[in-house]
């Protein structure tokens, strides 16, 4: 294992110290709570307040996608681990605006149950609290079992859409519908080359040889849908974006937006080259391209890798996606 | 032993919390089979805290001194176990709310309570590779004791063996949950990591009641 760090058991609460020092006009920590941080200008009196969380290792997952626009909190676990319920709740009580309070997280065993430990006590609090799942990878479950699907990158979409109607003023329900469209409406599927160490493990999480590729593998090193020898990156996207297309599926004269998300070791440069790719896929099926990001946007610490997700548009999404947001981890976010 | 008294059930959380962390590394091996290989550090972790919490628990009834056993092993070792952990014994503590000592009699009504938390909390069914799998067996043998009129420790160790068929019983199965619902058929003949930490507690409590 080499990597820049002191004690692995400290990875965690040492990379929060770093971001608050860094961002200290953008975030602060929930009352006392070591592992929950919230806008530094929260909470919003009247806003319905976002508390997302889940296992460090994959930022801007999580901790980033807080601020103006996005979520209003988050709970922090160990890495690849969920958060506790106390934490969990910290977030949701500082958090909460007396609008009501929206938890919208990935779908995983560990943060489902622990959160939903955490709304059953903010509720005995009187604060009224709704979930909403992000299930975005394709690779991960049927279609016909979407409820059992994990979340990978798309959850930005998720976290874009509904953060956009709770800065507009809409209400729980409002900004539950707009998660759940936002969450349903987004297809993902990824590419993994080589494993990833947990700090406090010290060992990789998989292996894999020098030669091979995983298509559909989940950010966490999850079995993906087929193992083979690693091919000219053209050949992964078509095989990456033939799954996800078929899955909605997208058709010919829809618009979508494109989320092109490097898992941390892979290079910009061969993002840039996939998203070459993906719109020459696009367009030969008539797919229109209203927005792109690429970059950053859900990582796996060290792991090479990128996954593509789109996110069929109307007229509401499209608002959404355009109205503005911020966070210091993102590069550009709506208009 | 006839009943558990607060005292006797933080003597038996005490022997418990000293017992299980020397089971870590076989515990860890098991579940990085195919989990990720936390189970092991998530037991270290919990049973610590649930041994610093005992203290503050001394005034407590026996149902709230699970209950809060149980958050406080989730609040330090959060995580998948460790939100099925504390909701069994949130569970079973609620199943005796108000009462000074507990008895075989309310065993089997703990063991169901906590299965069926357990339940709802995950979304498991039978024969899907959790600790469902040793809860129910566990609860059906402690009503045939309680049918029958065994003494509590007797009743304990006809508990614990069958605790430990159940245990086998889940090598066959195929996980559907968590990390192992991913690894599917490549679960099967291994023994579920999360029973093999129950059973290992029964095995304890086995022989506190038997003193």
């Amino acid at each position: 294992m080499k990597k820049l760090i002191n004690d692995p058991f400290e990875f965690v609460d040492e990379t929060i110290e770093g971001v608050l020092l860094a961002h200290p006009e953008h975030l602060k920590r929930c009352g006392g709570s070591k592992r929950a941080l919230m806008r530094a200008d929260g909470p919003v009196e009247g806003k319905v307040a976002i508390v997302t969380g889940g296992g460090s290792g994959h930022i801007p997952v999580f901790l980033g996608y807080v601020g103006p626009g996005l979520c209003d909190a988050v709970s922090i676990g160990n890495v690849f681990s969920s958060p506790s319920p106390d934490d969990m709740l910290a977030a949701t009580k500082a958090a909460h605006g007396g609008a009501g309070v929206l938890h919208l997280y990935g779908n995983y065993s560990g943060d489902k149950m622990n959160f939903g430990m955490a709304a059953e006590m903010a509720e005995m609090d009187d604060i009224e609290v709704a979930t909403v799942l992000a299930t975005d990878d394709v690779s991960s479950a049927p279609v016909e079992e979407i409820d059992r699907r994990r979340a990978v990158a798309g959850l930005f979409f998720a976290y874009k859409i509904a953060g956009a109607r709770a800065e507009e003023g809409a209400g729980l329900a409002e900004v539950v519908e707009a998660a759940e469209q936002a969450a349903f409406a987004t297809r993902s599927m990824g590419v993994a080359l080589t494993p990833c160490t947990i700090p406090a493990a010290g060992a990789p999480t998989f292996e894999i040889g020098e030669g091979e590729m995983e298509i559909g593998m989940g950010i966490h090193g999850e079995a993906g849908v087929r193992r083979g020898e690693i091919v000219p990156v053209d050949d992964v996207v078509d095989e990456l974006l033939g799954h996800v297309l078929a899955d909605m599926p997208f058709k010919a004269g829809d618009e979508v937006a494109v989320l092109v998300n490097s898992l941390g070791a892979t290079p910009p440069e061969e993002v840039y080259i996939m998203y070459r790719r993906v719109t020459a896929v696009l367009g030969e099926a008539g797919i229109a391209i209203h927005r792109s990001f690429i970059g950053e946007y859900a990582t796996s610490l060290e792991m090479a890798g990128a996954s593509v997700s789109l996110l069929r548009l109307d007229a509401d999404l499209k608002r959404l996606l355009d109205a503005q947001a911020y966070s210091p981890f993102l590069p550009r976010l709506g208009a | 032993m006839d009943t558990l008294s607060s005292a006797d059930l933080i003597a038996f959380l005490t022997m418990l919390t000293e017992e299980m962390p020397g089971h870590s590394d076989r515990l860890r091996e098991l579940d990085a089979q195919f989990g990720d290989g936390d189970l092991g550090i998530t037991i270290a972790i919990g049973m610590k805290a649930i041994r610093d919490a005992l203290p503050e628990l001394e005034a407590e009834e026996p149902g709230v001194i699970l209950a809060k056993a149980g958050m406080a092993f989730n609040r330090e070792a959060a995580s998948t176990f460790g939100a099925i952990f504390a909701t069994a014994l949130m569970s079973a503590g609620k199943q005796v709310r108000g009462k000074p000592e507990i008895a075989l009699g309310d065993l089997p009504g703990m063991i169901e309570a906590a299965a069926s938390g357990v339940s709802a909390r995950g979304g498991a069914k039978p024969g899907e590779k959790t600790i469902l799998d040793v809860l129910l067996p566990m609860a059906a043998e402690l009503q045939a004791q309680v049918a029958g009129g065994a003494a509590l420790a007797d009743g304990a160790a006809a508990t614990h063996r069958a605790c430990g068929e159940a245990l086998e019983a889940t090598k066959s199965m195929e996980a559907k949950h968590g990390r192992g619902g991913w690894f599917k058929e490549k679960s099967i003949g291994i023994q579920d990591p999360g029973s093999t930490a129950i059973c290992l507690m029964m095995d304890c409590f086995a022989r506190f009641v038997a003193g």
